[in-house]
């Protein structure tokens, strides 16, 4: 396929920056630190987008955040830190609560996302949640199609089975985990 | 069988299995800046001279435009907007997020759409994100590209390296490395335990339209003064300390601080408040850039 003629900063900034840095909370950086790390994939990209021929911009871009959430990580589990907070059970008008509730949930497929191993939470945070195809996760990941492929397929079974079973830990019993 | 086929097939196979993030994908999407945010950040870039600016969209095409005058017009209300929501601290992502719907650009998705095949869905939810992307238009212009070190290069690879202490908050970034008297705490944008604090958009911390609009503007008069006037600079960025203790762009701060004691030839200074920034602040996208300084 062939490459977008003459994308520039200005577009990828206004398309995608917004996306990027969603994909950095959801690959477990915490809120804090997430314009800091997206500032740092927006000045990577800046860098390296005069030298881009790859046949996937956003391939290309989620590979960058990936590498940077990834190094990330390692320094953030080096220094113990605790990435999630508690969401109170109760909220006052009907939006706080859907938005209170809207908060737990998140949480609560955090805490199952951060017991798959990296490889596969950027697989399915890619494919899910971003809904890049196959062959771009391919590219993001640097991995081959049915690797990303198998590794999606074990994500969602881990994720299934971490929130069916904190869900029975709850005193509510199970709920609905999609 | 050709990549295409292969992908077409396994992403068949993928959609006949039922995933568990189904019922909990609108929580992760909506897991992302708002609009302030994002300004915030298209400032940060702007001041180490990368343009970030956007066209406005013509189906905004303002009555100055009309008579001639849309390029003073449109922009000084630009900037007036990009600053005051840049500069106030950023609000929960859930609570008090304040979205402006901004009407689709002709060229969004432009991008995306020439770049890979789209996964259907994707297109809808693209659309009322692009939406929510702010309009960093003459912030980014005004601020110049020249006037201090060129912007750092961090590698991927050299981002984020294992600090051998904890890190502290950004609250205590900020109220360590600003004046003495910054106690309250910065609300922490998408952060669960602020929601769950419970801040309103009424509890949101307010400024006045003048003084929330000159954290960018002291800061980038702070960059300009710098190659002449170094100590003008250094004493903007102390006025800047102490008016927006708890601002965004602490971090900007400190590196146009350092830069001024280095011209100055306040070396010891200088490197006192490196080293108190990368303590303060380890994964900062500005630590190479004041290595090379200090260099």
């Amino acid at each position: 396929m062939p490459r977008p003629a003459a994308t520039s900063f200005q577009e990828i900034f206004e398309q995608h920056a917004r996306f990027l840095w969603r994909t950095l909370l959801n690959l477990g950086v915490p809120s804090r630190e997430a314009q800091d790390l997206c500032q740092e994939v927006m000045i990577v990209v800046h860098r390296r987008l005069p030298d881009f021929d790859g046949d996937s911009l956003r391939g290309w871009l989620y590979g960058i955040c990936v590498r940077v959430a990834s190094d990330y990580r390692r320094s953030a589990r080096a220094r113990h830190e605790i990435p999630f907070g508690e969401v109170p059970e109760s909220g006052g008008t009907p939006e706080q609560r859907d938005q209170l509730e809207q908060a737990a949930q998140r949480q609560r497929l955090m805490r199952a996302l951060e017991g798959l191993g990296e490889d596969k939470r950027a697989a399915l945070i890619l494919y899910e949640v971003e809904e890049l195809t196959l062959a771009e996760v391919s590219e993001a990941l640097g991995a081959p199609m049915q690797t990303v492929y198998s590794r999606i397929l074990a994500a969602r079974q881990e994720l299934r089975r971490e929130l069916e079973r904190e869900s029975q830990a709850q005193p509510g019993g199970a709920r609905d985990v999609g | 069988m050709t990549s295409v086929d292969e992908e077409q097939e396994l992403a068949r196979l993928l959609a006949q299995q039922p995933s568990p993030l189904t019922s909990g994908l609108s929580a992760l999407r909506d897991n992302g800046p708002d609009a302030a945010e994002l300004a915030s950040l298209a400032s940060r870039l702007a001041l180490q001279g990368i343009d970030v600016s956007t066209p406005q969209p013509p189906a905004r095409v303002s009555p100055w435009k009309k008579w001639g005058l849309g390029g003073l017009g449109g922009a000084s209300a630009v900037v007036v907007w990009l600053a005051l929501r840049g500069s106030q601290p950023a609000p929960p992502a859930v609570v008090g997020v304040e979205v402006e719907p901004q009407p689709l650009t002709p060229s969004a998705l432009a991008v995306e759409q020439g770049a890979a095949p789209r996964r259907p869905s994707n297109v809808a939810a693209d659309r009322s994100a692009s939406a929510e992307v702010p309009r960093p238009t003459t912030a980014s212009a005004s601020a110049p590209s020249n006037v201090v070190a060129p912007a750092p290069s961090p590698s991927v690879q050299e981002g984020h390296k294992t600090t051998a202490s904890a890190a502290p908050t950004s609250d205590a970034q900020e109220s360590a490395i600003s004046a003495p008297d910054a106690v309250a705490t910065r609300p922490r944008a998408g952060a669960a335990a602020s929601v769950a604090a419970g801040p309103t958009l009424n509890d949101r911390p307010t400024a006045s339209p003048a003084a929330a609009a000159s954290e960018l503007e002291l800061l980038r008069d702070a960059r300009l003064a710098l190659p002449q006037a170094p100590a003008r600079a250094l004493q903007l960025t102390e006025e800047h300390a102490r008016l927006y203790p708890r601002g965004q762009m602490a971090q900007e701060r400190e590196l146009i601080a350092v830069s001024a004691l280095v011209a100055l030839g306040r070396r010891t200074a200088a490197l006192s408040r490196a080293s108190n920034f990368e303590r303060l602040y380890p994964t900062s996208p500005y630590r190479k850039q004041l290595g090379e300084l200090l260099r």
